[in-house]
């Protein structure tokens, strides 16, 4: 009776020991192996780490989380060897993203710390993103970003100030200052914004356009592929890119790819320009009135693709619709604006429902024109218009829809009609899974830019080709180490920092992506973007003795062993 | 007709050759008969394949030679010997059970069987009709699959099979073997009707010497390879000259002396793989001497038509006398 | 009369399983944790709110019974679902990709068969030479190599140093022929089948081709083997007729191999980029996208267990020995 007690909850156990074996049937189907696995060393470490970190204890094995991908495995190898110093050892747990998101973010299981990397989706180009999103108290909820369970309530005041200040220079101060609070407490260790690699065929195609965090192949920012011009006869060009799109419905997908892909149709209201300053796109501008009340003005001339003239109706229309319907993938949309009120032929008034300083960039950036006559027309059968097939999109954008064949391709014409006319006559995205098939089809001339990721080992391989040109491109996107400051020992910030000290960021750089990159100054906001990084701050200094200096002024000790000791009570 | 000339066989196994048949020399005349008898891994069978040039991958003719019509079979290419086969030699094997293929139906095996020496099928099927009428089968059994025949129906089929060239020399191995005893009777009469006929020649294999001494004119007594005994089957088995031969005939019963007990020869024939020196029987032998388990006994002609292959041939009919004795054999050792 | 009994039967049988299995699955593919929801709160692109209002859209947040009663209700009616991830009934996701891994599998699985047997048996036909040893070392070389592996090789060498062949896809885009051949209908997908047919073939020629050897080996041994020589058969005649009483067991397995073939090959359509059922199949189950993850599995299975049907029910007819009781 008594033995039962100690294991807690025996119904759950039992239930998560058939789960286990579950996932371990599925496993045999090579489907969750790695999920399977982590799962039971997640749950296993959650239940020894606080009954291990005792005061007066030696420190617990640390266990950390990684994903399964090449440039991760060779981080904590180097970590590994980089903090053993500190008489510390750690316990590594390979999954995929897949586990990442249920176990990590949804199931709020981080072991002592995880490691991640966030890429440049456009959104994120606002200091929001990184400040908000990753490190305000209110995002540890399930589901948050916060999980790490970092809580400061100044840095928190900040946060929110920054965000409905919709005056840029007091914005940036108060975004700079919020840094701060990152560096000195250390709930991650952010590593360093590794380049965007792409590359392109240089004797078919000029006027490639690299922007800060797309690179020049991601469809992220519509900008990039505005002024490519053919050299050779062939004026269409024919991009690689790891993905395809899954539906070709604009209201549906949350997904960074797909919805940047159905953007090149839809024309958003604004975009970002080569230094990701956020430009007017199918707006001809856009004046901030008070900071709940924004008016828009449509440029003139503006055409659907299939001929019809776009109008004040239709960007009330877009707003209406979304709010009637609340699109999950759209929600920041409808949770920021109220409503649309038109007051001429082009012209709009959005009433917000709270002050947002990252409006013109997150919302008129990611909110598209939609046309009234054909989505009033969406038969009402369906649970939402988000379900329903539009196999034809017809949108304003820069590029015109010809055709999808799912895994194929997708054919894009230029439309000659938008304010700015690309130079190309048409694009097809083709979806290649697979790296090396990927540079295999840029070099034997199959395809005609890059639209992935490469490493700078294929990056130098491919700019030996005398026909092919290698871009890199800073972005925003990081690496980072988050520490759990819901257990101990990263709950210590002596420890925290004494990590930092031992974390040769420029060196990481250098060795998993030959130094393609920007190395952090140990706050989430790349100092690539001038107006947000503070030029004030920089990570700790790289040194075994300060980092040692700082554990043992907190109390913690090494036994004869070696180990690091918690300190004492 | 057929003539084994001091035949030698060895197998190739893991263990090290075997030596299966060692020295044998027999004949068979046109339309005659020859009844090779001994117990079961005595090479009875190996010979009937060595007679028919058939014999296995791992085994091979280590001396002498196997003629038919004075044609030594080794000596013929593959292609040649295929024409003989079945055309000149055909042979009834064990089991028709498993020797018929099972998925093909009577037809087509006599079909095949005709096609592979060039005979069309319309007359293939129409000797076939034939021949199983001659073994007296229903014609109907042709479309009909192995396992849906009976075990002696079966056997006649296969016999049917094997005349469908007329061939001059038939072998058949233990052809009653799993059948029962009215079955046994009805194959067996059919093969003594069918020796001789169109001076067909029988060569024919068995343990069981009742049956031997019924169907054949002559007979040889193997054992652990050898001839131990043969001659004219009327003489050999109502005055065996050889110990073995007089064991074995007191193995199986005798309708002429039911009185008679049955014995069981006590012990078994030597491994192969390491023959004992001396005479292979010598071990189960009850008259066993020194000499015996020293110096391998030649098989000499006693009389003109009989050949021993023992030391004491000359007190053959003392050691008749001392047989007839059921406990001289169980004592043996 | 017993054969349709028989017949009837089995496909009970069948028809049963296949209810199991969708039951099954069901179950299975909810028992993994997260919902298609989660896999998009992914990183950061949907706010918790957002997913609550999604769940409600798509019927998550119902009770799992009630969710079971619909799906089961719409699968009388031969409604498969909704893809989470696609937004179209499954069906419309799955058929093209369907279509599609046919188009691989189908040569694939017919020329391994085919080489499969035909040097299995020539092989054990051969039992003992050191061509048989051989040639069964050669055939388990590329079996025990991973396909992906033997698919790089392949582009390597005929697609990016050769140029023979092109490097990936089951169509170029916009192909335009040149000559008279490459008009001929199909030449686009005949030329970018080779490599993919050729990396699957050398991988799964090698099971049928063992156990095709294995088979004729011991029929080799068999008394009518002895007999048919016996009769003078030629040695080609022999060796149909060894081929024909060996074909049981590979014919066992061509009916698993064909009905996994239904599911494609997730490794060879990744490296060959081809869109097939493989990579639908992974996508669907990583994306927790359940309806259709349950389709291709249960394609799949039902394809397995349809021709485990029929080649039982033609065992009867193959080998007149077997009885339908």
């Amino acid at each position: 009776m008594g033995s039962r007690n100690e294991s807690g909850r025996p119904a759950t156990r039992d239930l998560r020991a058939r789960r286990r074996e579950v996932l371990k049937f599925l496993g045999a189907f090579g489907l969750t192996a790695p999920s399977a696995a982590l799962v039971s060393a997640i749950d296993g470490a959650l239940q020894s780490a606080s009954a291990q970190a005792a005061a007066g204890q030696p420190v617990p094995r640390l266990g950390v989380y990684l994903p399964n991908w090449p440039d991760q495995v060779e981080l904590w190898r180097q970590l590994s060897r980089e903090w053993q110093p500190l008489g510390i050892e750690l316990d590594l747990q390979q999954g995929t993203l897949d586990t990442f998101v249920s176990q990590i973010v949804a199931e709020q299981k981080l072991p002592h710390m995880g490691s991640m990397s966030w890429g440049g989706a456009p959104d994120r180009l606002d200091p929001d993103y990184f400040l908000s999103e990753m490190f305000h108290s209110r995002r540890t909820a399930r589901g948050g970003l916060n999980f790490g369970f970092y809580r400061n309530e100044a840095f928190d005041r900040l946060a929110d100030a920054q965000r409905s200040e919709m005056d840029p220079a007091k914005r940036q101060q108060l975004v700079r200052e919020a840094q701060t609070h990152i560096v000195e407490d250390s709930p991650s260790i952010v590593l360093f914004h590794r380049d965007i690699i792409h590359a392109y065929n240089k004797r078919r195609f000029s006027g490639v356009k690299p922007i800060l965090g797309n690179g020049i192949g991601f469809p992220y920012m519509p900008l990039s592929y505005m002024d490519i011009t053919p050299l050779t006869p062939r004026k269409f060009m024919r991009l690689t890119s790891i993905y395809d799109i899954a539906s070709l419905n604009p209201f549906l997908t949350p997904e960074i790819y797909n919805s940047t892909t159905l953007r090149l149709i839809y024309a958003t209201f604004t975009t970002r320009d080569e230094k990701a300053d956020v430009m007017p796109w199918a707006l001809e501008r856009w004046n901030i009135v008070n900071p709940t009340t924004v008016d828009i003005t449509l440029r003139g001339n503006t055409k659907f693709h299939d001929g019809r003239p776009a109008t004040a109706q239709d960007v009330k229309f877009t707003f209406d619709f979304i709010n009637k319907h609340r699109f999950p993938a759209l929600s920041r949309i409808y949770e920021t604006v109220e409503s649309a009120e038109i007051t001429g032929d082009l012209t709009v008034r959005l009433k917000l429902r709270t002050a947002s300083a990252p409006f013109t960039a997150n919302v008129l950036g990611y909110a598209f024109l939609a046309p009234k006559h054909i989505w009033e027309a969406v038969p009402s059968n369906l649970a939402t218009p988000a379900d329903w097939p539009n196999d034809k999109p017809i949108g304003s954008g820069p590029w015109k829809y010809v055709e999808w064949r799912k895994g194929e391709y997708l054919q894009l014409a230029a439309n000659q009609d938008f304010f700015m006319k690309p130079k190309l006559e048409g694009m097809v995205v083709l979806p290649v899974p697979q790296m090396e098939s990927m540079v295999g089809m840029l070099e034997r001339g199959d395809s005609d830019m890059l639209g992935w990721n490469l490493d700078m080992t294929l990056g130098e391989r491919i700019s030996r080709n005398p026909e092919l040109e290698v871009v890199r491109t800073p972005t925003h996107g990081q690496h980072e180490v988050r520490l759990n400051l819901g257990m101990a020992p990263t709950d210590n910030k002596a420890f925290r920092r004494a990590l930092q000290h031992v974390t040769d960021r420029k060196k990481l750089l250098d060795i998993i992506f030959s130094g393609a990159g920007v190395v952090s100054n140990g706050a989430p906001i790349t100092p690539a973007l001038e107006n947000w990084a503070n030029p004030a701050i920089s990570a700790p200094e790289v040194s075994v003795d300060k980092a040692r200096a700082v554990l043992r002024d907190a109390g913690f000790t090494w036994n004869a062993q070696g180990r690091l000791v918690m300190p004492s009570a | 007709m057929l003539a084994l000339d001091d035949v030698s066989i060895v197998y190739t196994t893991r263990s090290g050759p075997v030596q299966a048949v060692s020295g044998v020399t027999l004949s068979l005349p046109p339309g005659g008969s020859l009844g090779l008898v001994g117990e079961s891994g005595c090479g009875k069978s190996t010979l009937a394949l060595a007679a028919l040039a058939l014999l296995p991958a791992e085994a091979r003719l280590a001396g002498g030679a196997v003629r038919l019509d004075g044609q030594d079979l080794a000596a013929l290419p593959e292609a040649e010997l295929r024409k003989l086969r079945w055309t000149r030699m055909a042979y009834v094997p064990q089991s028709a059970q498993n020797a018929l293929v099972p998925v093909h139906s009577l037809r087509r095996q006599f079909r095949d069987t005709a096609a592979a020496h060039g005979m069309r099928s319309a007359e293939a099927d129409e000797r076939a009709a034939a021949l199983l009428r001659r073994v007296e089968l229903d014609a109907a059994v042709l479309d009909r699959f192995p396992h849906e025949l009976s075990g002696g129906m079966r056997q006649r089929a296969m016999i049917a099979l094997a005349l469908l060239f007329g061939p001059s020399l038939l072998v058949a191995d233990e052809p009653t073997t799993g059948l029962d005893v009215i079955v046994q009777r009805q194959v067996i009469d059919l093969l003594r009707d069918l020796r001789g006929e169109d001076g067909l020649a029988l060569l024919f294999i068995s343990h069981d010497i009742g049956v031997v001494a019924e169907l054949c004119s002559h007979v040889a007594v193997l054992y652990a390879g050898k001839v131990m005994e043969s001659g004219p089957t009327a003489t050999v088995f109502s005055e065996p000259d050889h110990p073995y031969t007089m064991g074995l005939q007191r193995a199986f019963p005798d309708i002429r002396h039911p009185e008679r007990s049955i014995v069981s020869i006590a012990g078994h024939p030597p491994r192969l793989s390491s023959p004992p020196k001396g005479c292979p029987f010598a071990p189960r032998c009850p008259f066993v001497q020194p000499v015996c388990r020293d110096t391998t006994p030649p098989l000499v002609a006693v009389s003109d038509a009989r050949a021993v292959a023992c030391h004491f041939v000359d007190e053959a009919a003392a050691l008749r006398e001392r047989a007839r004795d059921p406990a001289l054999w169980d004592e043996a050792a | 009369m017993a054969f349709w009994l028989f017949a009837a039967r089995r496909a009970a049988h069948t028809a049963v399983t296949l209810v199991l299995l969708l039951l099954f699955m069901y179950v299975l593919f909810r028992l993994v944790p997260g919902d298609p929801t989660t896999i998009m709160l992914g990183t950061g692109e949907l706010p918790l709110e957002a997913q609550q209002r999604l769940r409600e859209l798509w019927g998550l947040d119902r009770p799992q019974w009630q969710q079971f009663v619909t799906y089961a209700g719409n699968l009388l009616t031969g409604d498969l679902g909704m893809s989470f991830y696609f937004r179209r009934p499954v069906l419309e996701i799955v058929w093209p990709m369907l279509l599609n891994t046919l188009v691989l599998m189908t040569p694939v699985v017919v020329i391994s068969i085919v080489l499969g047997v035909t040097l299995g048996t020539w092989l054990g036909w051969r039992r003992g030479e050191r061509i048989e040893e051989i040639g069964a070392i050669l055939a388990l070389i590329p079996r025990a190599l991973p396909v992906f592996w033997i698919g790089i090789v392949l582009l390597a060498l005929f697609a990016y140093e050769l140029r023979w062949f092109p490097i990936g896809g089951m169509r170029q885009a916009f192909f335009f022929p040149e000559t008279w051949y490459q008009e001929l209908p199909f030449f686009d997908i005949a030329r970018h089948l080779v490599l993919p047919v050729a990396a699957g073939v050398l991988t799964s020629m090698a099971d049928p081709l063992m156990i095709q050897r294995t088979a004729l080996i011991e029929v080799k041994h068999e008394d009518f083997m002895v007999h048919a020589r016996a009769r003078g058969l030629s040695e080609g005649a022999q060796r149909r007729l060894a081929r024909r009483n060996a074909f049981l067991p590979v014919l066992t397995y061509s009916a698993i191999m064909v009905g996994f073939a239904f599911g494609g090959q997730v490794l060879l359509e990744v490296v060959f980029n081809w869109p097939g059922m493989g990579r639908l199949m992974v996508n669907s189950v990583s994306q927790r996208d359940y309806p259709v993850a349950q389709a291709t599995f249960f394609f799949m299975a039902a394809a397995v267990v349809t021709l485990n049907l029929l080649v039982d029910l033609a065992y009867g007819w193959l080998d007149p020995r077997i009885r339908h009781e």
